[in-house]
């Protein structure tokens, strides 16, 4: 369900099903089963869905779709003309969508006269022309360079907030899901994975794709010792040797459940010295390879104790590959990312049997306990 | 815009509306009336000559094939016909692959001027072209007049009409060669001479297998052309003694009684093997016209011809001036020139022969019948096509898929034989008993001239309408539009340009259309092309030409004026509506 006036976002890799829903809702594709509710009018059903044209949905796609024999101006005041509005009406508030979209004096101009941006705008407010109940807006960026992409991304969401409308934007872009929406949601093979917020979706992934679709992040795969349900905190084993508690689902929460302790760049450093430190837990590492990214270096390290594994971190300064590290990490922020039963077996298996016999002097245990929940 | 049907997960939103249920059978059954009936009435007697005999008998008779095999003059147009539709092609492909060579890969000078005289050649009515001919060699003609009859004593022959029929279709070989030529990338070349081989061997192993298929598709459609024309069969093939086998089925349907079955039969055949020839230009293409080139690379630089440039300009000025404007200059000076009993008489300049082109019975009166039959025509075919395209866009029903490949086959039926159909079709005895005997009426000619046009029509509408993206009909119906306002405000205003073309182009087929014209024209009105062609037939050379420079400056003005009225209306939304990106539209095959 989506709130009056807020922005979701449906991300999800190509094919994932994201314009399917977005049609579903548009209502250019019948559900085989499911409802379409807009307000409380039931706009599809299974079998059975309202002619787009009588939905009053807004719909921004990915080319734009512009109409090459009609200027801005006509085509803003498309959707108006079908619904009756006066000549005069029509005017104001083609008028005062060109403002919205700063597109003042070029209400003349036709598409091929205009910019990759400007046509996007327009494409925006012909959308919201007529007061939709719903704006929905199909991957609109792809089209655009990068910088108007950025751009752009930013632009939209103010434009969309000043409307007040509520909007569906589909992308597969998780900067721009993360950056416009008030809410994500995730599919994956036409199911939906996860929804939330944008930063729960990104601290705390429910699974594995989520949490690797959503930003750079090392899955090392872990086991639960001990587990306290109702405060959502479990204790587990690592396979790099770290043992820690960190949040967990709740239906992760119980004995030997297998899953991933998820690692973000932002919360990995390299240790100087060899000792965590500050309640950080630490581990001996080496260092794989060293790439320059402009602000930083990205270290990519491996643990012999898991050296499938490559976890990632941002540093300062080049590190020289196949040297000896110490990986440290913040323990407040540490997240379990359960596996679904059927793939338990690739959650570590026997190899997570083999940890706790692992070289000691490798192990530092860091102690402190996650902080209350955000 | 579809009928409601399953998806992968779920169907596509039906309009729902009564009327959008009811096109595809609209559509239906403007096929079925005017191609359908007439032509499977005609044909079905090829094997069953009593079906509508009364009594009707459903006995299985092959007498008219058997007649016409025993018929020699027949037997022999029916072979002459094959033998000139292959040499034809030979020679128009072989004019059409040098022309198109210059003008892609050559940096010979004026190819835009060489570009229009090809679309002049592929525009000009085939009988226009040939009576011009006839002007110069018949045995009355100029070239008897200023030459003492060589010229025609060497080509009034079965030469001279292979001759004029490839001046006439080269352009076809050149629309389908040309595009394969600028499709091929630099790339494949650099490729092979890298790999070691010579200029000639990457022509040999790289180029021209890249290119064949293009040269077939061409040769083929010349060869379908050549086997239905009918302007050259009725003019200069007659006048050399060559006869060809539309005139037979033409002269089967003109005897007392009519022959129907023979006519049949000679038209079966001859429809079976256009389509043919049709069929394998289709599969000698494939899906892709011509090779494309991946990843945006460039196409083949253009060679430079040096000295050769000017040589190559005006060897193509002179196929131009054999092609148009002999023919058309014979014309031009003919109407100027009076007529004797021996011929035409070029000693002396004269404007009788317009005055009296103005002033016959079926001069200005065919001008004015055929204008006002064309525009009808014209504009019937541009709305029967846009809403046939319509209703099949996205129908998947076996009566749609079948009447598709009726509409496509059509286009192999030459129009000697759809005239043909009409003639049986709509002069039944059971069709007065509810007030439709056609034949001999100005509906029948009407609605065999939107027949003839409506597979072009169609083909160029879908090749159009298929360029519109979904998404901008999505958009408008996400916008409020329902069907009308979709096609009303966006269809036809983005496609304006076409339906233009559409309109032109049936517009002119059937100003100056032939076949059909003669067998259908109603008693004492003749159109514009017959009342030519019978000033031809009785030795009014000079007024036939008169008449032929009139019209064709009528038509040709009014063309231009529409074509200048659309540039000069709304120019920037014009311009807006021709920058939207197109794909190459077919027409009869070829891409245009």
């Amino acid at each position: 369900m989506l709130g009056e006036g807020s922005i979701l976002a449906v991300l999800g890799p190509s094919g994932s099903g994201k314009t399917t829903l977005l049609q579903l809702v548009a209502g250019l594709l019948v559900p085989t089963e499911g409802e379409v509710r807009l307000g409380a009018r039931t706009l599809s059903r299974a079998g059975w869905a309202v002619a787009p044209e009588k939905r009053n949905v807004g719909l921004v796609f990915q080319d734009f779709a512009l109409w090459p024999h009609m200027t801005v101006a006509e085509t803003i005041a498309f959707p108006l003309a079908m619904r009756r509005l006066g000549a005069r009406a029509r005017a104001a508030r083609v008028e005062e969508l060109l403002a919205l979209v700063r597109l003042e004096g070029l209400g003349q101009r036709y598409p091929h006269e205009l910019s990759g941006g400007q046509r996007q705008r327009v494409a925006i407010a012909r959308a919201l022309a007529a007061r939709p109940g719903v704006v929905l807006l199909d991957e609109p960026m792809p089209n655009l360079d990068a910088q108007l992409r950025e751009r752009m991304r930013l632009e939209i969401a103010d434009t969309l907030r000043r409307e007040g409308v509520t909007a569906v934007y589909v992308t597969h872009d998780r900067l721009e899901a993360l950056s416009v929406a008030d809410r994500v949601a995730i599919l994956d093979g036409g199911a939906l994975v996860q929804a939330g917020e944008p930063q729960e979706l990104y601290r705390r992934p429910a699974t594995a794709f989520v949490a690797t679709f959503l930003g750079p992040a090392a899955l090392v795969p872990a086991r639960v010792v001990a587990a306290d349900h109702t405060q959502g905190v479990v204790r587990i084993v690592t396979a790099v040797g770290v043992e820690t508690e960190a949040y967990a689902p709740h239906d992760a929460c119980r004995l030997d459940a297998q899953g991933f302790w998820l690692l973000r760049p932002e919360h990995l450093a390299l240790g100087d010295g060899g000792e965590g430190g500050g309640g950080r837990l630490a581990w001996l590492a080496r260092v794989d390879r060293c790439d320059y990214a402009g602000s930083h270096w990205q270290v990519a390290v491996r643990s012999p104790a898991c050296p499938e594994v490559a976890v990632v971190v941002h540093h300062p300064r080049r590190v020289a590959p196949g040297s000896a590290v110490w990986l440290t990490a913040d323990p407040s922020e540490a997240w379990f990312v359960p596996v679904p039963a059927g793939e338990v077996g690739k959650a570590g298996g026997d190899a997570s049997e083999s940890w706790a016999d692992e070289t000691a002097g490798s192990v530092r245990r860091g102690g402190a306990a996650p902080a209350g929940r955000t | 815009m579809g009928a409601a049907g399953p998806g992968p997960r779920g169907g596509r939103t039906g309009i729902g509306s009564l009327g959008f249920r009811a096109l595809p059978l609209c559509a239906a059954a403007v096929v079925v009336v005017l191609i359908a009936l007439p032509l499977a009435a005609l044909l079905v007697q090829a094997a069953l000559p009593d079906l509508f005999a009364a009594p009707p008998s459903l006995t299985f008779s092959l007498a008219g094939v058997e007649g016409l095999m025993a018929d020699p003059y027949t037997l022999a147009a029916g072979v002459d016909s094959l033998l000139l539709a292959a040499a034809t092609a030979a020679a128009a492909s072989a004019l059409g692959i040098a022309l198109a060579y210059l003008l892609v890969l050559t940096d010979m000078p004026g190819r835009g001027a060489v570009w229009g005289m090809v679309w002049l050649v592929f525009i000009s009515p085939s009988f226009l072209l040939a009576q011009g001919w006839e002007l110069l060699l018949a045995p009355g003609g100029l070239s008897a007049s200023l030459l003492g009859g060589v010229l025609g004593r060497t080509l009034l022959s079965p030469w001279g009409v292979l001759a004029v029929l490839a001046l006439k279709l080269f352009p076809f070989a050149v629309l389908a060669v040309a595009p394969a030529l600028k499709g091929i990338g630099q790339d494949a070349v650099h490729a092979a001479r890298l790999a070691g081989a010579s200029w000639g061997a990457t022509w040999r192993r790289v180029l021209l297998p890249l290119v064949a298929p293009a040269i077939l598709s061409g040769a083929l459609i010349v060869f379908a052309e050549v086997l239905s024309d009918f302007g050259v069969a009725a003019t200069l093939a007659q006048s050399a003694n060559f006869p060809l086998v539309t005139y037979s089925i033409y002269s089967a349907l003109e005897q007392f009684p009519t022959n129907f079955p023979e006519a049949a039969a000679a038209s079966l055949l001859l429809v079976a093997a256009v389509a043919l020839a049709q069929w394998g230009q289709r599969t000698a293409t494939g899906r892709r016209l011509y090779a494309t080139r991946d990843g945006g690379g460039r196409s083949l630089a253009r060679v430079r011809l040096g000295r050769g440039r000017w040589p190559a300009f005006a060897a193509c000025l002179t196929l131009g001036a054999l092609a148009f404007a002999v023919p058309a200059g014979t014309t031009l000076f003919a109407s100027f020139v009076p007529t004797t009993a021996g011929g035409l008489s070029p000693h002396s300049l004269t404007l009788a022969n317009y005055l009296e082109a103005i002033r016959v019975p079926y001069g200005a009166d065919a001008f004015v019948r055929s204008l006002v039959d064309s525009l009808a025509a014209a504009a019937l075919g541009v709305v029967l096509g846009l809403g046939i395209t319509l209703a099949w866009r996205r129908a998947g029903d076996r009566l749609t898929a079948v009447l598709q490949g009726l509409l496509t086959t059509t286009i192999a039926v030459p129009g000697i034989v759809l005239g043909a159909g009409y003639i049986f079709f709509w002069d039944q005895p059971a069709l007065s008993r509810v007030g439709l005997l056609l034949y001999g009426s100005p509906a029948a000619l009407l609605m065999a001239y939107v027949a003839g046009g409506l597979p072009y029509a169609v083909r160029m509408a879908t090749g159009a309408v298929a360029q519109i993206p979904d998404s901008a009909i999505q958009a408008a119906r996400a916008a409020g539009a329902g069907l009308g306002a979709v096609v009303r405000r966006i269809v036809v205003p983005m496609l304006a340009d076409t339906w233009l073309r559409i309109g032109l182009m049936l517009f002119a087929g059937a100003m100056f259309e032939l076949p059909v014209s003669e067998l259908l024209y109603p008693p004492g009105a003749p159109t514009l092309a017959v009342a030519i062609v019978h000033q031809f037939h009785n030795t009014q050379l000079g007024v036939g030409a008169a008449l032929t420079a009139l019209s064709t400056t009528g038509v040709g003005a009014l063309a231009g004026l529409v074509l200048l009225t659309r540039r000069l209306a709304r120019p920037a939304r014009t311009r807006a509506i021709a920058s939207a990106p197109t794909r190459a539209v077919e027409v009869g095959g070829v891409a245009v």
